[in-house]
C-alpha cells in the first residue's frame, strides 16, 4: 500500500503518522487559498461607502439650489449660497426644494446657531416623517442592512432676517439609511 | 529547540509554523495595503474640499462687516457686508474700512481653520483689460507656495517670473484655478474701473480633482 492510499484498507502505524504530518500543510494550503482570494475579492470588490458623499451632495444640494433656503435673485437667476433667508428655513421649503428617487432616501434636521450661541435659533427638518422613524435606529449603532446612519456638518452662514443679518453656523445632521 | 532543528518532523515542525506566521504577517500587510488605497480613493471623492472653500470665502464676503452703514456718510444700502468693504479699499488702504477688512478675515477664518492654516491673498487690478497695474496686500501666515505647489499651471506661470511678491500675484490674478484648498472670488471696486481679486488658499486637505483654467492677463 503506498502514502496515497491512506483512506482504503487497514494502515500501519507509520503510515498513520504521515497522514497526521500532512495536517499542518493542509491547512496551510486551505490558509494561503483563502488569503488569496479575501485578498482578490477585496482589491477587486470594493465596497464603497456612499454616505459620506450623499451626505455631502444633500448639504451643497441644500445651500445651492435656487428655490431652497439660501437667497435667490428672481432678476438676476443668481443664488447667494450661505446667506439663509429666515422665512425660507422651514421643513416645507425643504421637502419641496428636493425630490430623491425613493422616500426613505436621505432625511436631516438643520440647526442654525447665532454666533456665540448653544441653542439653536431656528430648526428645519427635510423628509421628517423618516427622520423621527430611523433617528432611533442610527442611535442604536446597530450595522448592516436595515440600520442606518447619521452624519453631521457645520457650515458657516449669513442668517437673514429682516432688516438684519447675523453671523451664524448651521448644523446639519443627516440620517442616511443602509 | 536544538533538538527539534536536528529532527526532520521537528524541523518540518518549525518550518510550518514560520510559514503560518509569514502567511499571516503578509496577510495582514496587503490588507493593509489595499485597505489604505481604498481609503484614499474614497476620501477624495467624499470630501468636496475645493466647494468648501470657496463657499467659505462667499460667505465671509456676504457676512456683515460691523460697519454701519451710516458710518460712512453715503449710501451704501441696509446692511455693509464684507464684500462691500472690499470693494472700497481699491484705491486707498490707509482706511478704517481696509483694516476693518483684514480683522474680520483674521477672526472668521481662524476661527474655521485655525491659526496658521489660511491665507488671504487681496489683489488690486487697474486697467484690467490692458496693461493690469497690479498690487495688493495678504492676510493669513500660511506660506502660499507651499499651498499652491500642487497646481501645475502654477508652477509653470511661477518659474518664468521672479519670487517677490509682486510676481505672486500677478500669477494669481492670471490663473484662474479652482481645486481643493483654494478658492476665487473677484469684486468690481467701488469708485473707478478696477477689480479686486481675493484668494483664499487653506493647509487642510490633500489634492482634489482640480479643474484648471488659465486666464488672459
Amino acid at each position: 500500500m503506498n502514502r496515497f492510499n491512506l483512506f482504503s484498507g487497514r494502515r500501519k502505524k507509520g503510515q498513520v503518522e504521515e497522514m497526521v504530518e500532512q495536517i499542518p500543510y493542509i491547512i496551510l494550503t486551505i490558509l494561503v487559498i483563502f488569503g488569496i482570494y479575501a485578498l482578490l475579492n477585496y482589491a477587486t470588490n470594493p465596497q464603497i461607502k456612499v454616505a459620506n458623499v450623499q451626505a455631502n451632495v444633500f448639504v451643497y444640494r441644500t445651500l445651492y439650489s435656487p428655490h431652497s433656503i439660501s437667497q435667490f435673485d428672481n432678476n438676476t437667476g443668481r443664488v447667494y449660497p450661505g446667506i439663509i433667508i429666515d422665512e425660507k428655513f422651514t421643513s416645507q421649503t425643504l421637502d419641496e426644494s428636493m425630490q430623491y428617487s425613493y422616500e426613505k432616501q436621505i432625511s436631516a434636521k438643520l440647526e442654525i446657531y447665532l454666533e456665540g450661541s448653544s441653542e439653536p435659533v431656528r430648526t428645519a427638518y427635510y423628509n421628517k416623517e423618516w427622520y423621527d422613524k430611523l433617528r432611533p435606529v442610527a442611535n442604536s449603532r446597530f450595522s448592516g442592512a436595515g440600520s442606518a446612519q447619521i452624519l453631521s456638518k457645520q457650515v458657516p452662514i449669513v442668517y437673514r432676517q429682516p432688516g438684519a443679518d447675523f453671523p451664524a453656523v448651521m448644523n446639519f445632521t443627516i440620517v442616511i439609511p443602509e | 529547540m536544538k533538538q527539534m532543528i536536528k529532527s526532520k518532523k521537528g524541523y518540518k515542525t518549525i518550518v510550518t509554523i514560520f510559514s503560518l506566521l509569514f502567511i499571516a504577517i503578509a496577510f495582514v500587510f496587503f490588507s493593509y495595503l489595499f485597505k489604505n488605497i481604498g481609503k484614499d480613493d474614497v476620501a477624495v471623492a467624499s470630501q468636496f474640499k475645493s466647494i468648501d472653500t470657496e463657499y467659505a470665502l462667499r460667505t465671509f464676503l456676504a457676512s456683515p462687516s460691523g460697519i454701519e452703514p451710516e458710518e460712512l456718510k453715503v449710501y451704501v444700502g441696509d446692511h455693509m457686508s464684507n464684500a462691500q468693504i472690499a470693494a472700497r479699499t481699491c484705491t486707498e488702504q490707509n482706511t478704517r474700512e481696509y483694516e476693518t477688512l483684514k480683522e474680520n478675515a483674521r477672526i472668521y477664518f481662524n476661527k474655521l481653520y485655525g491659526d496658521n492654516n489660511w491665507r488671504l491673498e487681496l489683489i488690486y487690478v487697474k486697467n484690467s483689460e490692458t496693461n493690469p497695474e497690479i498690487t495688493g496686500d495678504s492676510v493669513g501666515e500660511l506660506d502660499i507656495d507651499s499651498a499652491l505647489d500642487i497646481y501645475e499651471s502654477y508652477e509653470k506661470f511661477r518659474t518664468l517670473t521672479d519670487d517677490s511678491e509682486l510676481s505672486r500675484k500677478r500669477v494669481l490674478y492670471a490663473l484662474n484655478i479652482r481645486g481643493s484648498r483654494l478658492g476665487m472670488q473677484i469684486l468690481p471696486c467701488n469708485n473707478d474701473n478696477s477689480i479686486v481679486k481675493l484668494v483664499l488658499v487653506n493647509n487642510l486637505g490633500e489634492k482634489e480633482v482640480a479643474v484648471i483654467t488659465v486666464g488672459s492677463a
